[in-house]
């Protein structure tokens, strides 16, 4: 006993473990990450990196997947995943540009839009909590139907905005305004309030929590409603990002989201572990990642497979596992 | 009688979906469903595909896990496996042989990343999704898998030999399922991991086979869809995941099916039904995103139907319950045992 307590081995694994299971340690992880690849490609540039311009690139980029995964934060708390975030953005946008070119209202086009969100995300959590059918084959039989719906409307053309709209949004500083009100009441819900603590509880103990009185299938329409939001916002942003929505705009939305929350911290089995700002730290780490390599040359097919092999070792050293395989029961 | 009914509920399925869709066909456009050999050719063809993409979705998913690699196992398997036979001068058989090869190869480096990282399945599968699109990406330089004009491919694209090659499919699916102790332990597995761990049964290379068969399959029925169409694109952004999820329907309804007689019978069964409701849609002149919008919508009604099938069932127990514990507690206050508060 005396031999491994003066081992410094075994008392630097020790240090590693206690750090590792400290409550605060998911958190920094992705912030330390984030800081080095920085710092990485600042010194890879030559300080080009880390220019105003640039960095206001990123951060743009990063606005519309940092919106729609702070979203799917609230479903992912609950332990359960969405892959259909990207379609329901998408065909949320291509409607809300449609309507903003029938009736030349803005403040139509942002009711329509975050009305639609709210309408197909709660759709989506009605079929599993009053049909009872899985939120998992919800989720991908909605990101075909979405998309293909998506196409049917448009039919092969584009639903192009007018340019003075685009302008005037821009220069209003829309996207920024949008997006921090967003974020705000997020991270108020997620870590204040009563809905934000329910849903990280059905996520940590489904079971339990039904037993404490918290009702799974209302914080699970709760969740998809605020993900909805998400989704309308992200439509707006798209639509003021592109001026235009076709059938390839934001084709990658659904993995970036994956991606950015993962990155971000957020665990991946949902509950007390779970934070709303995840989504904004994970989206602009993804950006950074995509602008840092296109700035120092690497090929596109690389670029995916990095960020693969990263988000991989993210979640093995960020993630507690359980003692058998991730599945319905444990 | 009852092996007949059983049969008469299985064959059901495709006969009613021909006569509907024939009937659709014949009204709006005054047309048959099957017009022609290459009609018949093309309905064996896709059903196989759809048919051994099941099988392959099958092994996972059965036990919870939807592995969202599996579209990109197929881009690297049949890829991969295509360049390299066809350096080396093989073709035909070979192809598809080195394509299951290395379907198994990466199906099997899957199963590993998921016992050793075990996180679930989906995220598991967009991470190492990336990297599989990028395999075959790479080894191609971007251009894919080009089998036009090559000699030695024809009998891939053989209608007799896509029946083949599902039969076969279908007996290992059977078998495997059926008569050996894999299929013990899927069973087992299915019902609780939890108890199924406890009571000793290894589940963590169960799942490593799941996911090494699910490979091998999947690239199997890569190899034919390159086969017919002379080649595979290596795409990039994960866009390989709709190639896979497209047949979750012919699993879901083949499991339903197969409830009567057994899985591997109701998937080829529902492959069936599935792709004559697409190519009726198809003579329908439906538009692709139209005929995907419909495909989407019969699939998710269908899930609802699965999902509620015993509802009322279980709706007239409870009512029987709450009646049987009413009288229960009139008695006992009858007898003064139990008093309202």
């Amino acid at each position: 006993m005396k031999i491994q307590e003066e081992n410094p081995f075994l008392k630097l694994k020790e240090l590693a473990r206690r750090i590792s299971s400290h409550r605060h340690f998911m958190r920094l992880i992705p912030l330390l990450f984030l800081a080095l690849l920085t710092f990485f490609f600042s010194v890879m540039t030559g300080g080009r990196f880390t220019s105003p311009t640039s960095l206001k690139i990123i951060f743009e980029q990063a606005l519309i997947v940092g919106t729609v995964s702070t979203g799917a934060a609230f479903i992912f708390a609950t332990g359960n995943v969405n892959l259909a975030m990207g379609a329901t953005t998408v065909l949320t946008a291509t409607i809300a540009g449609m309507v903003y070119n029938r009736t030349g209202s803005s403040a139509a086009m942002i009711l329509a839009a975050i009305a639609l969100g709210i309408l197909i995300m709660v759709i989506s959590a009605l079929l599993s909590t009053v049909l009872k059918v899985r939120v998992m084959f919800v989720t991908i039989v909605m990101m075909t139907l979405l998309s293909a719906l998506q196409q049917s409307i448009l039919g092969g053309t584009t639903v192009s905005l007018p340019h003075d709209i685009i302008t005037k949004l821009t220069q209003m500083k829309f996207s920024y305004i949008v997006f921090c009100l967003y974020f705000i009441v997020s991270v108020v819900l997620f870590h204040f309030t009563a809905i934000g603590r329910s849903q990280r509880m059905l996520g940590t103990n489904s079971v339990c929590a039904e037993q404490t009185g918290i009702s799974g299938p209302k914080y699970l329409v709760l969740a998809f409603f605020i993900a909805g939001i998400g989704c309308g916002i992200g439509a707006l942003l798209a639509i003021v990002r592109a001026g235009s929505i076709g059938a390839n705009t934001l084709t990658s939305l659904n993995m970036d989201c994956m991606l950015a929350l993962v990155l971000g911290g957020m665990s991946i089995f949902g509950g007390s572990r779970s934070s709303a700002y995840a989504g904004i730290i994970g989206a602009v780490t993804v950006c950074i990642l995509n602008q840092g390599m296109l700035m120092i040359n690497v090929d596109s097919t690389v670029i995916q497979g990095v960020r693969g092999i990263i988000f991989l070792i993210l979640v093995y050293t960020s993630q507690k596992r359980p003692q058998g395989l991730p599945a319905p029961e444990g | 009688m009852k092996r007949i009914k059983q049969i008469l509920f299985t064959l059901a399925f495709p006969l009613v979906m021909y006569l509907l869709m024939e009937a659709a066909c014949q009204i709006f456009k005054g047309r048959h469903l099957i017009g022609s050999i290459l009609d018949i050719k093309t309905l064996v063809r896709n059903s196989g595909i759809a048919a051994l993409t099941a099988f392959a979705l099958s092994f996972n998913l059965n036990c919870g896990r939807f592995d969202l690699s599996l579209g990109a196992q197929r881009l690297a398997g049949t890829i991969v496996g295509g360049i390299l036979a066809m350096s080396m001068g093989l073709s035909g058989i070979w192809l598809l042989l080195f394509s299951l090869g290395f379907g198994l190869i990466f199906g099997f480096i899957t199963g590993i990343v998921f016992i050793t990282l075990r996180v679930p399945p989906m995220v598991l599968g967009i991470g190492i999704g990336l990297i599989w699109e990028c395999v075959p990406y790479v080894v191609s330089q971007g251009k894919g898998l080009n089998l036009f004009g090559k000699a030695g491919i024809e009998i891939l694209t053989q209608t007799s030999f896509t029946i083949i090659l599902v039969v076969l499919a279908a007996l290992f699916v059977a078998v495997m399922m059926n008569f050996t102790r894999f299929g013990y332990e899927m069973r087992a597995i299915q019902g609780s991991q939890f108890i199924a761990r406890n009571s000793g049964i290894n589940i963590f290379r169960h799942t490593v086979f799941c996911y090494a068969l699910a490979g091998g399959l999947v690239c199997v029925a890569g190899t034919v869809d390159a086969s017919f169409s002379t080649q595979m694109s290596s795409t990039l952004g994960l866009a390989s995941i709709g190639s896979v999820t497209i047949h979750m329907f012919p699993m879901i309804l083949g499991g339903y099916i197969g409830t009567r007689s057994n899985d591997a019978v109701g998937i080829i069964v529902a492959a069936l039904t599935v792709r004559l409701f697409s190519s009726g849609l198809t003579t329908l002149e439906f538009s692709e995103p139209n005929a995907n919008l419909a495909n989407a919508v019969v699939f998710i009604l269908f899930l609802v139907f699965l999902a509620n099938k015993d509802a009322f069932k279980r709706k007239k127990a409870e009512a029987q319950r709450i009646a049987k514990a009413q009288q229960k507690k009139e008695a006992l206050k009858g007898v003064g045992v139990y008093t309202s508060a």
